[in-house]
């Protein structure tokens, strides 16, 4: 007898906590991220599904119809291109908008904080945000930075504060802001919308939030990595300030999206920690230490940390043990997987590993090695999800298939 | 001229710049001052792959070449620096990451390649113009996604199709490629890592 979509629904999702854990589940668990190939594999295009919701929604219709994985990606990663114009965003291109209508969306690097700015970004990170990274990040939003600080509105501050709003420039801003906003609003709809969908077909979400280690949050978004990068050599101290103050915002990011989903899982990817960028000594200092409290204010708030590792951190597995016991899950994209295993082992839930490049030119057999090698290394008493190394946009649906199915067949714990 | 090696090596960029400066004041000849800081930065690529230096060192040694070039500029003007082979590089069509390759492109300056830059999101027909210039040993490709293997092997089609493939060597380099990539493509190496990538590149100029 089959089973229904419900039933389906709470087995998937025990598999998984199961495994992070670090019980043993029925078997192992397959929770890839999926970005584009569903659009691929429908024959939809990355331009087409960023504009018209109804398209992605039929090509992750189409996805999900064929394959079964044990957790879903909703579009989220999906950007909305027409919110994306209407506010002129500078740091990203997208399908119609700097790349090719089929190609996935790439982030620009830049300074959107200033080398000289970090006193005036940590006395006041949202007022930063608001009238100085808005402006140089959003063309639409350029006007935001005519607005003064509502910290000293006490007593008649507020003449002050509320001036700037008779400006013309604001009064555009804010229109191209909340008209924005409405379609945001339409796209929010869909996506919560299309959750439901997945799980009326018993599929549980992969994550109820994102957010980002407090070092990635300064390097990515405001100093760039050069900026970060030489700061690490020329302004150490403020550059510390700057993380540490971000340590209860990336917090309260992966707490507030989880209680709008209703989701445990903060997928936090990690960017500039990776094995050649930082040695040992740094990656302690400016990587980790904020990143642990980070994980520990997550897990505090009862989430569940899924540490998206891209690039290569073979270096970084003995500071990884620093946490609790099986209430992580560590992603590794480029990791010697049986030193990720020896190294975890009891203490956190390890996946990833499979390459994208095999999935993208290689046999369904060399899929099936891959996995099984895999299996036999990590699975061992649980601990181990079976993941691709990152986001999967170009396979071979064959292959994707495979690590799917093999997972499901030769995974099974007896 | 051990002492501004040294200093290059060890990322002293004001001491570099003052000692570069008393150098030229003393008509030392340029060529000389930037052979020293080429050795300097040799250094600094053997400490990264030898793990004592990281991105943060690559990257103030990187800026402070660059600086150095600047104030050697203008005598540089009349005594043309001599390389040892010449690489086409660039991120290929559909990326548009740059940092790996500029890295890249620092160190293999130092090292005494000419690198002609194409920049970012470059089509196949470019690598193939730049190589058609003559004069190219080697064709970089960089690139950070993983939907870009794609382009690498569409320009490496070009190449063969424009009957060049023989007349260079083809590197790809960035964070995702691997063997698989690699044989994909039908390059000749690849690498993940900018030092590596020099070393590989001057064994090409050996063969």
């Amino acid at each position: 007898m089959s089973k229904t979509t419900a039933e389906l629904y709470e087995e998937r999702l025990k598999r998984f906590k199961d495994a992070v854990a670090l019980k043993i589940p029925d078997r192992v668990p397959v929770a890839p991220m999926f970005e584009a190939f569903p659009l691929h594999y429908a024959g939809v295009t990355i331009e087409q599904a960023m504009n018209d919701y109804a398209m992605a929604e039929r090509a992750l219709d189409a996805f999900y119809a064929d394959f079964a994985p044990d957790l879903a990606w909703d579009p989220i990663l999906l950007y909305p291109a027409r919110v994306l114009n209407a506010l002129d965003l500078h740091w990203l291109r997208w399908p119609g908008h700097g790349v090719e209508p089929d190609t996935m969306y790439q982030f620009i690097e830049g300074e959107y904080m200033k080398s000289n700015e970090y006193d005036e970004f940590v006395y006041d990170p949202s007022h930063f945000m608001l009238t100085k990274w808005l402006p140089r990040s959003f063309g639409a939003l350029e006007g935001l930075s005519n607005i003064g600080p509502f910290r000293d509105a006490m007593w008649l501050g507020w003449f002050n504060s509320f001036y700037p709003f008779s400006l013309p420039q604001v009064k555009d801003s804010l229109k191209a802001l909340m008209e924005a906003a409405d379609e945001l609003a339409v796209w929010y709809a869909f996506i919560a919308k299309y959750d439901q969908k997945l799980i009326g077909m018993g599929f549980p979400l992969a994550y109820g939030s994102l957010s980002f280690a407090p070092f990635d949050i300064v390097g990515d978004t405001l100093r760039g990595t050069r900026g970060i990068m030489t700061d690490i050599y020329r302004q150490s101290e403020k550059l510390l300030q700057a993380i540490e103050k971000m340590i209860p915002v990336a917090v309260e990011m992966g707490v507030n999206g989880c209680r709008a989903t209703g989701n445990p899982f903060v997928v936090i990817p990690l960017h500039k920690g990776v094995d050649e960028f930082l040695s040992d000594e740094q990656y302690k200092i400016f990587y980790w230490s904020s990143l642990r409290k980070m994980l520990l204010g997550l897990i505090e708030a009862g989430l569940t940390p899924v540490v998206y590792g891209e690039g290569s951190m073979n270096t970084r597995l003995e500071h990884l043990r620093d946490v609790p016991r099986g209430k992580i899950l560590y992603h590794f994209e480029n990791v010697d997987m049986s030193r990720a295993k020896e190294a975890l082992s009891g203490i956190a839930c390890i996946s990833g590993n499979v390459p994208n490049s095999l999935l993208y030119s290689g046999t369904t057999e060399d899929v099936k090695d891959c996995c099984k090698k895999l299996i036999d290394t990590c699975g061992k008493d649980g601990g181990f999800i079976m993941d691709t190394a990152a986001a999967v946009d170009d396979a071979k649906p064959e292959n994707i298939k495979t690590l799917i199915e093999f997972t499901k067949e030769y995974g099974v714990y007896r | 001229m051990q002492y501004l090696t040294d200093l290059v090596a060890d990322l002293k960029e004001e001491q570099v710049f003052a000692a570069i400066k008393d150098e030229l004041g003393k008509n030392t000849n340029p060529l000389d001052i930037i052979k020293a800081c080429q050795d300097g930065m040799e250094i600094v690529g053997k400490r990264f792959s030898a793990g004592t230096y990281f991105l943060p060192e690559l990257l103030i040694a990187g800026e402070m070449m660059v600086q150095a070039m600047e104030l050697l500029g203008p005598t540089l003007k009349t005594t043309p620096v001599p390389t040892i082979g010449t690489i086409v590089l660039g991120t290929v069509k559909g990326d548009l990451h740059d940092i790996g390759k500029n890295i890249f492109k620092t160190m293999a300056e130092a090292n005494g390649f000419e690198v002609r830059d194409l920049g970012v999101d470059v089509p196949p027909e470019k690598f193939v113009d730049a190589v058609n210039n003559g004069g190219v040993d080697i064709v970089g490709m960089s690139g950070l996604l993983t939907t870009v293997f794609n382009t690498m092997q569409l320009t490496m089609d070009k190449l063969v199709e424009a009957g060049l493939r023989d007349k260079v060597k083809v590197i790809i380099g960035g964070a995702p490629v691997d063997e698989n990539v690699q044989k994909m493509v039908g390059a000749d190496a690849h690498t993940r890592n900018a030092s590596e990538g020099i070393e590989i590149c001057k064994k090409f100029l050996e063969k």
